[in-house]
């Protein structure tokens, strides 16, 4: 399955599943054909997400920033005290003070 | 001249072959079962709530024990959208998407509460079915709600507990037969555990991390003697009894 995110003002505002039969071209996946299918179903603009995060760096879940330049998503900051780790590109949850 | 429907309803895979609606006899209602994304679990906090769980298969339970749903009523020749929500991931943690078939909307699940560092828990989310709290040790971080209108599922649990899920009570799945075969669905997992694809059930809390919510599912069925739909998303195509039955693992319409 394949799953693409609606993006409205650079972030994501929801997350479907697509079958990846919805992909294909000539048998080969392609994701413009994705991106149309969702356009089609559901207006808007639609990026496709890996939810291994095989591309675009992080897989985009709801509250995701997406950089177009750098073509990756960004996950959200958790509500608390995390921090982002530039050598593992993720956020971590501080450590305790004192 | 009548339109080519030779490869309507006798494949497993169906694809869009035709635009427009099933002929001249589609079925008055049909039954659904809709079930949404599950919510991921919180870091180092209570479980993810199941996907909303919608049903209106004759004599069986929706979401949060009620009965079933009445039977979705059909306009011939009208296409209806029908939408798989995603299930949250562990991290970075987050509420499940809804799924959808026409009017009828589940609720993704809702996201387990977390520890947010300093001896500060979150509450769980609200959700089709709440996610857990994270912890009340010191005040905060409430069991999450549930949707009520209507009701699909259960409240999440407390104390860095079990997501809640769609069956009677608690964290429990529900089972439905809509496909002629028992299924139990939208569970709130245990123990680090993650939703399987289409299963809408949520994470299972964790130490760390948490667990994934499944994505969503949504099936429709109406009797044999109506004709086959026309439909965009690949569902799969069965019959059981006397059902003809779509599943949708992803999104796509159904023209009946």
């Amino acid at each position: 399955m394949a799953h693409f995110a609606r993006i409205e003002n650079n972030t994501v505002v929801n997350v479907i599943v697509v079958h990846n039969n919805e992909l294909l071209v000539d048998g080969v996946e392609n994701e413009q054909k994705g991106r149309d299918f969702c356009h089609n179903l559901l207006g808007g603009e639609w990026v496709q997400t890996s939810y291994n995060n095989n591309f675009r760096k992080h897989y985009a879940c709801i509250g995701s920033t997406y950089n177009e330049i750098a073509d990756e998503f960004v996950p959200p900051k958790p509500e608390g005290d995390f921090h982002w780790d530039e050598s593992a590109l993720r956020w971590v949850a501080s450590p305790p003070v004192g | 001249m009548k339109a080519p429907r030779s490869r309507r309803g006798d494949t497993n895979q169906v694809a869009s072959y035709w635009a427009g609606g099933s002929g001249g006899n589609p079925p008055p209602t049909v039954e659904y079962l809709v079930i949404a994304g599950g919510g991921s679990s919180g870091y180092s906090g209570g479980g993810g709530g199941a996907g909303g769980y919608r049903n209106s298969t004759s004599g069986e339970a929706t979401g949060g024990g009620g009965s079933a749903e009445s039977a979705f009523v059909v306009s011939g020749g009208t296409t209806y959208t029908v939408t798989i929500g995603a299930g949250a991931p562990g991290y970075p943690m987050g509420d499940g998407g809804n799924s959808v078939f026409g009017t009828i909307t589940s609720t993704g699940g809702g996201k387990g509460g977390h520890d947010a560092g300093g001896f500060v828990y979150t509450a769980g989310n609200l959700g089709g079915s709440g996610g857990a709290g994270a912890s009340t040790y010191y005040g905060g971080g409430g069991s999450g709600p549930r949707v009520t209108n209507p009701i699909q599922g259960n409240v999440g649990g407390n104390n860095g507990g079990d997501g809640g899920g769609a069956g009677a009570s608690g964290s429990t799945g529900a089972a439905s037969s809509i496909t002629g075969t028992s299924v139990t669905r939208a569970v709130g997992l245990s123990g680090g555990g993650s939703g399987g694809a289409n299963s809408g059930s949520g994470g299972g809390r964790t130490g760390s991390w948490g667990g994934d919510g499944g994505s969503g599912i949504v099936i429709i069925r109406y009797l044999l003697s109506f004709d086959p739909a026309v439909v965009t998303g690949s569902p799969t195509l069965t019959t059981s009894g006397s059902y003809r039955i779509y599943q949708f693992t992803g999104s796509g319409t159904i023209t009946f």
